[in-house]
């Protein structure tokens, strides 16, 4: 079992341990003004990971997504369930949200920031903004799939509406819902570099924009090496709640295929 | 019935308009901020006309387009390649999860600096961050195939290149088809990101200048023409995709 497990382990890790090795031994002492070495980047995220201020400014980043994403999937789930149970509901609001959710949310930054200032507020707002479309699509979607079977015994149990959505539509959908989050991870992290970029001072997205500016490469790969591992960590701890909130969904429909992307 | 629900998604249209509305006349909206619906609709109808307007729309346009094409180029054929070899899926899914995670706009600053500000280094971003879904979806395509299609062709001992054309190939065009849709809509909203950023031509400079000069409505209505480009895309591709897969709609529905 233990043999299994480690040589799954190295199937997994040996090509990204190759690259980043390759990276690293390629790049030593070949230090080009564009491409500094691996040493001199990691080298750069420490110290300033350690004496500067990117650590504190990570988090600053990371609160600012974490309410973002907060309020998208306190907002989107709730107006979903409803939109989903109400089947003409949802066929009335199909082009407007249609229309809505193709406002591309980079290009609102500007006007945001102009209009709520350079704080940590219209940040969070873009990214709960822009969170909240796969959010609500995804669980409009959840409450549609609720198997006709779950309706009829609902029904005819007589379960009232309360107990219903909190107890069978949420359940039911549950598994889209976290399909829907999982998306709108990736969205917030596109939006908090994004809203970074424009009016701030502080910030993981200001740290890799500020570097740039002065031309220091070393720092704007730091950076973009940072947010590469937070994004990459993120999806990977999602993951893992996801399994294990899940753990009921997966046993049970082993048997019909797993659920694509 | 029809009539019906063209009225009531009207209605929900109109409530929509009507709340924006209310936020105006009460003066619950700052103009300045999000100005009267009026104002909007008729920048909406003169931006058309100026001249900045068809270089913008060809700018975010071709280059968004340009960006899936490459993506497809590249994440296609290797999408196969992983799919089709359990030991390549494995040794890669580290690296695959990581370039899916990855927020591409994150790079734009490095490629600014090595590439520069063109339209060359647009089309790299947008290429990069359409590169994953198609790849996902090839890899989910190429690796689903039914176990007894699998066995007939083990059976009749299909030569290779065959197998691969017109077995494999055809059986993960649906999904290739859904990850080419997701791409494109992607494509739009990535070039006007970036274009927000850094000016290179597209609907993303003009918001910024209108917005920069104070005509906010305009800036909101170039928005909405990045929305509605998006939007005749995807509807594009859908047509596109519906000719491609005829065979197969008809297949699934018999």
């Amino acid at each position: 079992m233990n043999a299994r497990r480690l040589k799954r382990f190295v199937a997994l890790w040996w090509l990204p341990v190759a690259l980043v090795a390759g990276w690293w031994f390629l790049s030593l002492g070949r230090d080009s003004f564009y491409f500094p070495s691996l040493q001199k980047i990691l080298a750069v995220l420490w110290r300033d990971l350690t004496t500067g201020n990117l650590l504190a400014w990570h988090g600053i980043s990371l609160g600012n997504m974490a309410a973002g994403l907060a309020i998208a999937i306190v907002a989107g789930t709730l107006i979903g369930l409803l939109i989903g149970e109400f089947e003409g509901l949802r066929r009335a609001a199909t082009p407007t949200l249609n229309f809505l959710r193709s406002i591309p949310p980079a290009a609102i930054v500007p006007l945001v920031i102009v209009a709520m200032g350079i704080g940590s507020a219209p940040k969070i707002f873009i990214i709960a903004l822009a969170c909240f479309w796969p959010v609500l699509l995804n669980t409009i979607d959840g409450v549609r799939g609720i198997p006709p079977q779950l309706r009829d015994t609902v029904k005819a149990f007589r379960i009232p509406l309360a107990l219903r959505f909190r107890r069978v539509l949420v359940m039911a959908a549950l598994p889209q819902i976290m399909a829907g989050i999982r998306i709108a991870i990736a969205v917030a992290l596109v939006l908090m570099v994004i809203s970074e970029f424009f009016g701030a001072s502080v910030g993981v997205g200001f740290y890799i924009n500020e570097a740039k500016q002065r031309f220091a490469m070393p720092e704007t790969w730091a950076g973009t090496v940072l947010i590469g591992i937070l994004g990459y960590v993120l999806s990977a701890l999602f993951l893992r709640l996801e399994r294990w909130l899940l753990a009921w969904y997966f046993q049970d429909s082993r048997t019909q295929g797993d659920e694509g992307a | 019935m029809n009539a019906k629900l063209l009225l009531q998604q009207g209605a929900i249209a109109a409530a929509f308009v009507a709340a924006w509305v209310l936020g105006d006349v009460t003066h619950w909206f700052n103009p300045d901020v999000i100005p009267p619906i009026g104002d909007v609709v008729s920048a909406f109808a003169t931006i058309w006309a100026r001249p900045e307007f068809l270089p913008a729309l060809l700018g975010t346009l071709g280059d968004a387009l340009a960006g899936v094409a490459i993506a497809a180029l590249c994440g296609i054929p290797l999408g196969m390649l992983i799919g089709m070899f359990p030991a390549v899926e494995i040794s890669t899914r580290t690296l695959v999860d990581f370039g899916r995670s990855f927020p591409v706009i994150a790079l734009m600053p490095i490629l600014v600096l090595i590439i520069g500000s063109t339209h060359a280094m647009k089309i790299t971003i947008v290429a990069i961050a359409c590169f994953f879904p198609i790849l996902l979806q090839t890899i989910y395509g190429a690796r689903r195939l039914e176990p007894t299609i699998v066995d007939t062709v083990r059976a009749y001992r299909i030569p290779f290149m065959l197998k691969f054309f017109r077995v494999i190939l055809p059986a993960a065009l649906p999904f290739i088809a859904t990850g080419i849709r997701i791409a494109v809509s992607v494509s739009v909203l990535v070039a006007v990101g970036v274009e927000v950023v850094i000016n290179i031509t597209g609907f993303g400079v003009e918001t910024n200048l209108a917005r920069i000069n104070n005509q906010v409505a305009a800036a909101f209505a170039y928005v909405t023409c990045a929305g509605i480009l998006g939007l005749a895309m995807t509807g594009a591709w859908e047509l596109v995709e519906a000719r491609l897969l005829r065979w197969h709609r008809r297949a699934a529905a018999a």
